[in-house]
């Protein structure tokens, strides 16, 4: 009889509705690494200081896959971020850097620092300017 | 007189008998834990201690224990050797020729692989034996010295544990058994005043 | 048994073996409770920043020479950069001195520093007591020289490297004398 089945479809069609609504909602809400941890935050404020261009995802990505040399942050990190990585000479894993992957990832100034020294050295043969830390880290920790 | 009513005499005193076991355990631990080294050179000064103990109680010791009771000649004990092996050989009570150039052997050969070893040791400052004369010792050298005879050693204990078995045999007796119980069947005109002194060993 | 032995000489042979194995057996226990402790004293900050990329090297395999040599050369650091900073250099170098000055019984990472010329290697697997150590292995594979950082992942076959514990007996199964001769 139209009235009871009638109640039914509006059930239906508000799950449906409702269901879909909340996917959109969820696809749009930004994934929990896009807010960075304090201390990347806190970072990119000093890195703003003295770089001249605002960070972009786009820079970053370009530095940290550039290859100078056969040389390359990929070298070690491999091509994704959120993989497991390994050195290049002792095979010695090392754990992804994508904080969405990896949390521990850029909550420890120090460590950022030394690893920016040291491997900006190997990668580029000298140290990465204030823009160059700047868009690597704004673009990884996002990732 | 017979002794059968009676229990077989003591020949090894308490502590010989400790010292063999002692003896058998801490060179068994050095030998095989060859690379735990303070494990190792642990063992191996107990070793030397234990043979310094037994030269020691091998002069102030009880009759059996005494060098004097069982010293003899290369000689004799290849003498002795032969009468083994055409099952002549006489019984002795305490140790015999054979069973005497066997402990000389195992002493002097333990005395030279634990001094090598504590040479090792003191190379590195380490031991009663660091910055002695010893330091200037070439380390490989020393090291191959130690390791021949360790493994001389071995062989030798080897040819001991055999040797015992085949007297045993020839004898018809427990060997291992009376290093631990210290009794063994006594001898014909065994007696507490002179033991096993025959004048000849070569005759029955 | 012939007891013809004085109660003094009774009393100077119990006494003198038992104080033989009273320090034999109490040296065994001891041993035995550490057996599966790090040889070498650890330091957290050591295996941080020198076991990032490889196996923290035991400290006292690395002779003060070798050290100073090694911490000279950060920037090249055998072609990677292991730069530190200075806070951290001193804490480790201080680390390292208090080890060295420390040094025990011999273990097999002091035998490796035996005979080494007064201007030792930078590499520890370039060591002549290592080689001689090792030579075993090149026999058992039947080539006449290894290849360049074949042997220098010593925990690839020494499980417990890390801890200073480098025994024959305590390889990887499959590896190491042992396995050898039971192919």
């Amino acid at each position: 009889m139209p009235r009871q089945t009638s109640w039914i479809k509006n059930l239906t069609a508000d799950a449906a509705f409702s269901a879909i609504a909340a996917i959109v909602v969820l696809l749009l809400l930004p994934p929990p690494s896009a807010v960075a941890s304090d201390t990347a935050s806190a970072m990119l404020e000093e890195f703003k200081l003295i770089a001249a261009a605002p960070f972009s995802l786009q820079a970053g990505n370009a530095t940290w896959t550039r290859v100078l040399n056969g040389r390359s942050c990929t070298s070690c990190h491999t091509e994704s971020v959120l993989a497991q990585g390994s050195h290049e000479k002792t095979g010695k894993v090392i754990e992804p850097m994508a904080p969405s992957v990896n949390p521990q990832r850029l909550t420890d100034r120090k460590k950022i620092n030394k690893w920016f020294l040291r491997n900006c050295k190997w990668t580029f043969g000298r140290e990465c300017t204030a823009q160059e830390k700047g868009n690597i880290l704004f673009w990884l920790s996002r990732q | 007189m017979k002794q059968q009513t009676e229990k077989p005499p003591v020949v090894w005193d308490p502590l010989v008998r400790l010292f063999h076991w002692s003896l058998f355990f801490f060179f068994f631990l050095a030998y095989l834990e060859d690379d735990w080294l303070s494990l190792h050179g642990h063992a191996g000064y107990t070793v030397m201690l234990l043979v310094l103990f037994r030269l020691i109680w091998g002069v102030i010791g009880t009759s059996h224990a005494r060098f004097a009771d069982f010293v003899t000649t290369p000689a004799v004990a290849i003498i002795y050797l032969k009468q083994l092996f055409s099952r002549t050989a006489e019984r002795h009570l305490g140790h015999n020729p054979a069973g005497t150039a066997m402990i000389l052997l195992l002493l002097i050969l333990m005395i030279i692989t634990g001094f090598s070893g504590m040479s090792l040791f003191a190379l590195e400052g380490s031991g009663p034996l660091a910055n002695t004369f010893v330091a200037s010792w070439p380390g490989y050298v020393l090291a191959d010295v130690h390791e021949f005879f360790a493994n001389f050693t071995l062989i030798a204990v080897i040819v001991h544990i055999v040797g015992v078995l085949l007297t045993s045999l020839v004898h018809k007796e427990n060997l291992p058994g009376t290093m631990i119980t210290g009794r063994k069947r006594a001898v014909p005109n065994w007696s507490n005043k002179s033991p096993d002194k025959c004048p000849d060993k070569r005759h029955g | 048994m012939n007891t013809d032995i004085s109660r003094t000489r009774w009393f100077i042979g119990i006494a003198l073996l038992g104080a033989v194995l009273v320090f034999g057996l109490s040296g065994v226990v001891s041993n035995a409770r550490e057996g599966d402790q790090p040889r070498y004293e650890q330091n957290a900050l050591y295996i941080e920043e020198c076991g990032a990329c490889h196996l923290a090297y035991p400290p006292p395999l690395l002779p003060t020479k070798t050290w100073q040599g090694i911490m000279a050369s950060l920037e090249d650091h055998f072609g990677d950069n292991a730069e530190m900073d200075e806070e951290t250099t001193a804490h480790l170098d201080s680390y390292h001195e208090r080890l060295v000055l420390q040094k025990g019984a011999p273990t097999l990472m002091s035998q490796m520093l035996r005979d080494l010329p007064d201007d030792p290697p930078l590499r520890v697997t370039e060591f002549p007591s290592f080689l001689r150590a090792h030579e075993v292995i090149a026999q058992q594979l039947d080539i006449e020289e290894f290849a360049e950082g074949f042997l220098s992942p010593c925990a690839d076959c020494h499980r417990e490297a890390a801890d200073g514990i480098f025994d024959k007996d305590r390889l990887h199964p499959g590896y190491g004398p042992q396995a050898w001769s039971e192919n």
